[in-house]
């Protein structure tokens, strides 16, 4: 009995041991990351402000300002998504919900988890390679977006695997049973039942293309551009225009990169600058991420 | 597919019509297969299928169902009983080509459906079609996520139904079917997993009545409920034989003693014996039919 008691005290104690120090672990992580962010915070408030956003990058520091990477970013995102998207959730729907599973799917399957892990530079290696020089697609935003969009195509393709496969194999064996189609199982229980996971991992996906640098510097992003590429929307008919995917562009991270390696230190106000406006996009789009898994879940919620 | 819960078999409001059991054997006999005999065909002699020399094999493995021949009345519950492993399921699940969605199955043998004489199994035979024809409702109530009212509308829908008139008919005369629809009518829009496990079973079998369906497949579809909701599908069960012919898995023998006209006892994917009901459990010809149906085994 006495026996007992002392083993269990022993164990007790190791329990309340391992909470400890996983509280101190969380505190520490935590707390390099609130330094970092304050940090950089102090650094870039001289220089946040709505005339930082609205201007041209600049010769002078207090004048330079972020208006033609923003503009990138968001563009060459719109190309990403568009790439991205459609491709990756066809892909991974197909190799679910249609692919025999044999030597081949299987093959495709470890090629997408390596692709995965596939450095970035590489990405940005191959699309001069191959869409600037082979395809002649020019050092524009149609070729930063497709390369980003290639970059994150396995991330989506495996998000939406995923999300697909934890839908219940009842629900669909309930839609056949009722006479429905492939695709009317997918289209009308597997989709919608999945779209959370596939939105929420589609957006973290982009939200890691966004921070992307390399890959975009290898196909020859500039770093100084003081104008925006052409507006999509026109006064004339069509009143769409896709001149734009053909400018020349810059994004944040370039821009942030490209100030930081100037010998200026005013210029590392800027930098600060452009690095939290760059954290709040992401933050912004991982919370939309959040939000929207949050309401979806609600309206299908299994 | 779990086992059903022991609670489910045992705690049943109504008695049993099972004979008390004779002293407990150890050993399982050798099998007996009983001749198909006339009764089992109903006296109009109207029989809605007719199964032939049906076998069934997964992939590589040997055969599942070893040469199953027997008639499937219309208008009338058949039951399918035996022990885990025997084969009822996946005999069920011929009926409406389920295992065509998993690769590398094999048939062999027919089923006749009449009265057009359609061999289900023959591989021309398009098994979405088969499958507005002959609908499903399984072990675990299946739900989809949306709405009491889509629930229903699903099978309609999917055969182009898109006017809300007629589609409304047809929700609300599948859920009268189905005796759920008092209980519904005033949340048609509400999520269908809101409702508790015996009115999902109860939308299920809506949803199987609004693509009106010749014959419905009940897969062991109490074994996941309380007592008083598989009270309730019994009596629906016993309700829509005037509509539709019905065949039931069940693992709970008094379940198939209560509510089927008919029933097949199956032993390791072989059919022992076919007979009324009332034959099997209390005149079985074959000896392992007897032992199965008094407890002795399974």
């Amino acid at each position: 009995m006495t026996d007992m008691a002392r083993i269990l005290r022993r164990r007790r104690r190791a329990d309340a041991a391992f909470a400890v120090l996983g509280a101190l672990l969380v505190v520490l992580c935590l707390g390099v990351l609130a330094v970092l962010v304050v940090d950089l915070v102090r650094d870039a408030l001289p220089r946040l402000g709505p005339e930082f956003l609205d201007s041209f990058p600049s010769r002078r520091p207090e004048q330079a300002g972020i208006k033609s990477a923003l503009v990138g970013t968001t563009l060459v995102m719109l190309v990403t998504a568009t790439v991205a998207l459609p491709l990756g959730i066809a892909a991974g729907i197909y190799l679910e919900e249609y692919a025999r599973k044999n030597w081949l799917t299987g093959a495709i399957e470890i090629n997408i988890a390596n692709l995965a892990g596939v450095p970035s530079i590489v990405w940005g290696l191959m699309a001069l390679g191959l869409l600037v020089y082979q395809l002649g697609f020019g050092r524009n935003i149609l070729t930063a977006g497709i390369t980003l969009g290639l970059l994150v195509l396995p991330v989506v393709i495996v998000a939406t695997r995923e999300s697909v496969r934890a839908i219940p194999q009842g629900l669909r064996e309930g839609s056949y049973a009722c006479g429905a189609t492939r695709w009317q199982t997918v289209s009308r229980l597997v989709l919608p039942g999945s779209l959370s996971g596939i939105l929420t991992g589609s957006i973290i996906a982009l939200s890691r293309a966004i921070g992307e640098t390399a890959p975009l510097i290898t196909i020859g992003a500039l770093t100084y551009i003081a104008f925006l590429p052409p507006s999509p929307v026109t006064s004339a008919p069509p009143f769409v225009s896709l001149a734009w995917l053909e400018s020349e562009f810059t994004v944040l991270p370039i821009q942030l990169f490209n100030w930081v390696s100037r010998p200026d230190p005013r210029f590392l106000s800027n930098a600060a600058a452009a690095g939290v406006v760059l954290l709040a996009v992401t933050l912004g789009m991982n919370t939309l991420a959040i939000f929207l898994r949050y309401r979806l879940r609600k309206r299908y919620s299994a | 597919m779990t086992d059903p819960s022991p609670a489910a078999d045992v705690a049943v409001p109504r008695p049993a019509r099972v004979p008390s059991a004779p002293p407990p054997a150890r050993a399982v006999p050798a099998l007996g297969r009983v001749p198909v005999k006339d009764e089992v065909r109903p006296a109009d002699g109207r029989v809605k299928a007719e199964v032939e020399e049906l076998t069934f094999a997964y992939g590589a493995g040997g055969p599942v169902l070893k040469g199953i021949s027997m008639p499937i009345p219309e208008h009338a519950i058949t039951a399918l009983i035996g022990p885990s492993g025997c084969g009822k399921s996946t005999f069920l699940r011929c009926f409406n080509r389920m295992h065509d969605l998993y690769p590398g199955v094999r048939y062999g043998g027919e089923i006749r459906l009449h009265p057009d004489g359609l061999d289900l199994l023959d591989p021309g035979v398009d098994p979405i079609l088969l499958r507005l024809r002959i609908n499903m409702v399984f072990q675990k109530p299946n739900p989809f996520p949306k709405s009491i009212f889509e629930n229903v509308a699903f099978g309609p829908r999917l055969r182009g139904l898109a006017a809300r008139g007629e589609l409304e008919a047809e929700v609300e005369s599948a859920l009268r079917s189905a005796a759920l629809w008092e209980e519904v009518k005033d949340r048609l829009r509400e999520p269908a997993t809101r409702l508790s496990g015996g009115q999902q079973q109860r939308l299920c079998i809506a949803r199987a009545l609004a693509a009106h369906p010749e014959i419905i497949l009940f897969d062991e579809p109490t074994s996941a409920l309380d007592p008083l909701a598989t009270a309730k599908i019994e009596e629906l069960m016993e309700e829509l034989r005037a509509k539709v012919t019905i065949i039931l898995v069940t693992h709970n023998m008094q379940q198939a003693a209560r509510v089927s006209d008919f029933t097949a006892f199956m032993y390791l994917g072989e059919l022992i014996e076919h007979a009324p009901t009332p034959t099997i459990f209390l005149n079985p010809s074959s000896e392992l039919t007897q032992q199965y149906v008094t407890g002795r085994f399974g």
